[in-house]
């Protein structure tokens, strides 16, 4: 099953999205922090990187940033997942090179699933 | 004028009539007397005309006073610019704004400052105003299109300012522009306040959102993954009232913050075309399970050719979800029936149900905010709760030049209620 990397700050979120994805099959990889998270994702090569947007220090849409400017990472497809739902947030976030941005709370955790399962396959095919 | 012409008339007969006196000696007095009789009225008449004139210099003075005085108390920035590019008048407030005399009290500007200041002259002006701003070019076109113009949102420094040009136009033979006003208002507070709310929109959603997605999504999975191991139907209900409960909460925290959205224009809507036929379709395919439980019909008549409208798919989905699954509330027997048509000018969506129907009271309380109608609480109802509804559904389909109506409802017969939607042209 494909890997994912999940960068939370919030530890509700995080244990609910690792549970989610953990029993639906998915092998994750959890960073609790930007910063962590970049690190996670170069080491991991993550098929597929869930990435929250307001955190502590370093925000979600910095760490897009980063992860596209290192060339190690910046072909992994990054989905943001956030409870901003601000249509400004969307449009920063689809500029610096996310492929989806999913408001949490629209969505139960089997419709993320499916989501994810959708994204995952669409960017295995494109490439 | 007139008065002017006869009092000088009467003056040159009296005048006339004294010199005769005297060529003609012979006549009598009493043409003496009355050529100075006539010379002493017209002269009185004179003297009241002769002070208006004296006092038409006070006036003018005065008026000259009155008007330097307002328009140096305006709370916004004057400035008059001729049609050569000089500045002619520059207000207290303008002068302070742009930094033309440093900073003083208030009262001090509004009684003493001339609004000239020989100093500060039009290029200048035009200096202070970034590169971008293009204060010359504003000014040139406002005059050549004889047409007013404002830029918003100009930084000078650290402040936000609002810029108005409007041309002064005289009309002679033809009309003529003489130059034009400039009125600058400082923005600045607005801005800070603007940039407050949409703070105050991000931290609502996300900090109220994060803890509710936390319930539901557990129980969500505990249903998912879990409820074989509860054995417990009392227990088992319990979760379930809890995952109800905070689907509810989450659609009611959406509501709020939509509403507020749409109220303050802070909701953009994308302008595709939509193939709403389609749209409607899903819709209705998703209800059926909906409808099956409560034990009503939910049909779609679906039209022959494609019906394309211009909106935003994704808020037009909202639109129609809020309408069937209103419908479907207040249904108890019976059917809901979806139908798709299109005219010269627009696209219809209508949903009509054979529910408990609307009172004649009750319907123009609808699609306000948070009212519930006497009868049954129907608008409250439509959005599990926060009664916003419809009311958020009216305005989402204004925001794409549509609306959404009641297009008639009868208490115990049912309601048909119909969102048009701008046709998209082929």
């Amino acid at each position: 099953m494909a890997k994912l990397l999940i960068i939370e700050d919030d530890p509700f979120m995080r244990s609910l999205y690792d549970n989610t994805f953990s029993l639906a099959g998915f092998e994750v990889v959890l960073g609790n922090d930007g910063k962590s998270g970049l690190n996670l994702a170069k080491v991991s090569q993550p098929a597929l990187i869930l990435l929250d947007i307001m955190m502590p220090e370093m925000s979600g849409l910095e760490v897009l940033e980063q992860l596209k400017a290192d060339d190690t990472t910046k072909n992994i497809p990054v989905a943001m997942l956030s409870n901003l739902g601000e249509d400004e947030n969307k449009k920063q976030a689809f500029e610096k090179g996310a492929i989806a941005y999913i408001v949490k709370s629209e969505h139960e955790p089997a419709a993320i699933v499916t989501l994810v399962n959708q994204l995952l396959e669409k960017y295995h095919t494109a490439s | 004028m007139n008065k002017t012409a006869r009092l000088f008339v009467i003056l040159l007969l009296g005048f006339l009539l004294l010199v005769l006196s005297f060529v003609y000696a012979h006549l009598l007095f009493l043409w003496f007397l009355l050529s100075l009789l006539l010379l002493l009225v017209g002269m009185l008449l004179l003297y009241p005309q002769g002070k208006t004139h004296i006092s038409h210099g006070d006036d003018l003075e005065k008026e000259r006073a009155r008007l330097e005085a307002a328009i140096n108390t305006l709370q916004v920035g004057f400035l008059l610019i001729d049609a050569d590019h000089n500045l002619v008048t520059l207000n207290a407030r303008a002068q302070a704004m742009l930094h033309v005399v440093p900073p003083l009290p208030e009262e001090y500007f509004y009684k003493d400052l001339p609004i000239i200041n020989n100093n500060f002259t039009m290029q200048k002006l035009e200096e202070v105003f970034s590169d971008e701003t293009n204060l010359k070019g504003m000014i040139d076109e406002c005059i050549l299109k004889k047409k007013p113009l404002e830029k918003r949102e100009v930084s000078f420094g650290k402040k936000y300012f609002h810029l108005m040009l409007s041309p002064i136009v005289v009309f002679k033979q033809k009309p003529e522009v003489i130059g034009c006003v400039l009125l600058i208002e400082d923005a600045t507070e607005a801005r800070v306040l603007e940039k407050s709310r949409d703070e105050f929109f991000s931290i609502a959603s996300h900090e109220l959102r994060t803890p509710l997605t936390a319930i539901r999504g557990n129980i969500s999975l505990i249903e998912q993954y879990y409820s074989s191991t509860v054995s417990d139907e009392r227990f088992k209900h319990m979760l379930s009232d809890i995952h109800i409960s905070s689907q509810r909460l989450i659609h009611i925290v959406d509501d709020f913050l939509d509403s507020s959205r749409l109220e303050q224009g802070r909701i953009t809507f994308a302008k595709e075309v939509v193939k709403v036929d389609e749209l409607v379709e899903v819709i209705s395919k998703e209800y059926q399970s909906v409808a099956k439980e409560k034990g009503v019909t939910l049909s779609y008549d679906k039209p022959k050719t494609t019906v394309v409208a211009i909106g935003d798919p994704d808020r037009i989905k909202q639109i129609v979800i809020n309408l069937v699954s209103n419908s479907l509330k207040h249904t108890e027997k019976g059917k809901v029936s979806l139908t798709v048509t299109s005219s010269e000018k627009s696209v219809t969506v209508r949903v009509s149900d054979t529910g408990m129907g609307i009172a004649e009271e009750d319907k123009k309380k609808l699609f306000t905010k948070f009212q519930k109608t006497e009868n049954h609480t129907y608008a409250k109802d439509a959005t599990n709760g926060s009664g916003l509804g419809l009311y958020i559904s009216k305005l989402l389909a204004q925001g794409m030049e549509g609306n959404v109506t009641l297009e008639e409802s009868t208490v115990g017969k049912g309601s048909s209620f119909v969102l048009t939607l701008p046709i998209a042209k082929e």
